[in-house]
């Protein structure tokens, strides 16, 4: 008789980085992982369920396994909403939403960040806004110009470290 | 009503930073919420969002800042010679009115009440994390509802209601953005009557009004329906002066909504 056996993935050694779940639990916003018991409420409530191939649970499963490679380079973490319902509806205040925000983080030190983000990062530093002003509909509204940008908001970031490399310089290859 | 406002700080304000900075770099955005919080608390003024990312991440930001003193030593030394105390209220402007104001005391000021049957989007930033925004219950919320319903409308209830508009995602993946909203547009028309959609978030208002053309093409039908800021109504209800109410900036056709109001 002729068993089919279906083998997903094999994880090997060398897929795994012992120090990532304690790297990711050390941050304010990580702390969090290690409580899942992988129930999988935060992906039945997860409004793009339908869309994911690697689902909240199995992210949040992945990392504290140590799958580094694969978690930082999945999808998931950047097109998550943050809708937060996942946060809300976990029972082991795990909060995948915010945990997600720390692997972007992370991905980002790797210089991985897809273009619409980095665009977006790359205006605030420009001009302190992420979006375009129109100053002319605002005086259609009689709503006062809006001034140009001044270097107080480079400074701040500067000061705090920004992640130049990753965030401002044009394509890294 | 007895809110008093500034604009003082309108040339010093920064960009929140929203989702796109946190997702990248946390502290440059907990600076940025720092930053802005501190040119308030120097004012002695708490702030009022009419949007709900800046709500979520003014107010994620301050509670982070209040509750862990030592990212607020970080920040504060990235935004010195400011120093933030943790002394502002961050709150949205729907929430103000909900809750502060109140229904009764808005009931005074809506001349022009009309039945309308209307569809409320809150956003996810206006509800969740229901533990820091605290504006309503995530799962079941009315406060908009009844702020539509001071005006005279009627809120019709939809399967979609509270799910995420998609907006977040726009600069991650447009595909699933149009899809998520394409959901939501479809709900609404085909299994309500509502008349038109209000929302209280600037960047939900762009979802909603933005792809109806291309989700119509997409899906060979019609996608069509007004869609207000939840302010636009009342001050409509209000009777304020037409030209405050900005509907030359309205993306979708909202004349049969005016109509209503014309007498
Ligand atoms: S809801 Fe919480 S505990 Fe359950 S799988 Fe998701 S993260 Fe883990
Ligand atoms: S925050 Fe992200 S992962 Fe969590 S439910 Fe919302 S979209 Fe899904």
């Amino acid at each position: 008789m002729k068993i089919d056996v279906e083998y997903h993935e094999l994880i090997t050694n060398k897929d795994i980085d012992r120090r990532f779940p304690a790297a990711v639990a050390a941050t304010a916003e990580g702390r969090g992982l290690y409580q899942c018991v992988a129930c999988g409420k935060c992906s039945a409530g997860c409004p793009i369920s339908d869309a994911l191939e690697v689902l909240p649970h199995q992210i949040i499963r992945k990392a504290i396994l140590g799958l580094k490679t694969q978690v930082l380079s999945c999808p998931t973490i950047w097109v998550c909403a943050t809708c937060f319902r996942c946060n809300d509806r976990c029972p082991e205040q795990v909060n995948p939403a915010s945990i997600m925000f720390v692997l972007k983080n992370m991905a980002t030190d790797e210089g991985i960040v897809p273009e619409g983000i980095q665009t977006l990062v790359r205006s605030l530093y420009a001009n302190g806004w992420a979006s375009t002003i129109i100053n002319y509909e605002r005086e259609e509204l009689n709503l006062p110009e809006v001034p140009e940008a001044n270097d107080t908001i480079r400074t701040i970031l500067d000061r705090a470290g920004l992640k130049k490399k990753s965030l401002l310089e044009e394509d890294k290859g | 009503m007895g809110l008093e406002f500034s604009d003082s700080l309108l040339d010093k304000w920064s960009c929140c930073g929203t989702t796109f900075m946190k997702d990248t770099d946390f502290h440059p955005w907990l600076a940025l919420s720092a930053y802005n919080l501190a040119l308030s608390e120097g004012e002695g003024r708490d702030i009022i969002t009419l949007c709900n990312g800046c709500f979520n991440s003014l107010k994620e930001g301050n509670h982070i800042l209040q509750t862990n003193p030592e990212l607020l030593e970080r920040a504060n030394a990235s935004i010195s010679p400011l120093k933030y105390h943790g002394g502002v209220r961050v709150e949205h402007a729907m929430s103000v009115l909900y809750k502060e104001i109140g229904l009764p005391r808005l009931k005074l000021y809506i001349k022009k009440p009309r039945p309308l049957k209307v569809a409320v989007h809150y956003g996810c930033h206006f509800l969740r994390p229901a533990k820091i925004m605290q504006t309503d219950n995530p799962d079941d919320p009315t406060t908009l509802e009844e702020l539509a319903g001071v005006t005279g409308a009627t809120s019709v209830r939809w399967k979609t209601q509270q799910d995420c508009c998609g907006a977040p995602v726009l600069a991650t993946n447009e595909d699933l953005a149009i899809h998520m909203i394409s959901k939501k547009l479809v709900d609404i028309m085909d299994n309500t009557d509502a008349q038109c959609v209000l929302t209280s978030c600037p960047f939900c208002q762009i979802q909603f009004e933005l792809h109806q053309t291309r989700i119509g093409k997409m899906l060979n039908r019609k996608i069509e329906i007004p869609v207000l800021f939840q302010t636009q109504l009342l001050g409509l209800a209000m009777d304020l002066e037409m030209e405050e109410l900005g509907f030359d900036f309205n993306l979708t056709p909202v004349d049969s909504i005016l109509e209503h109001f014309k007498e």
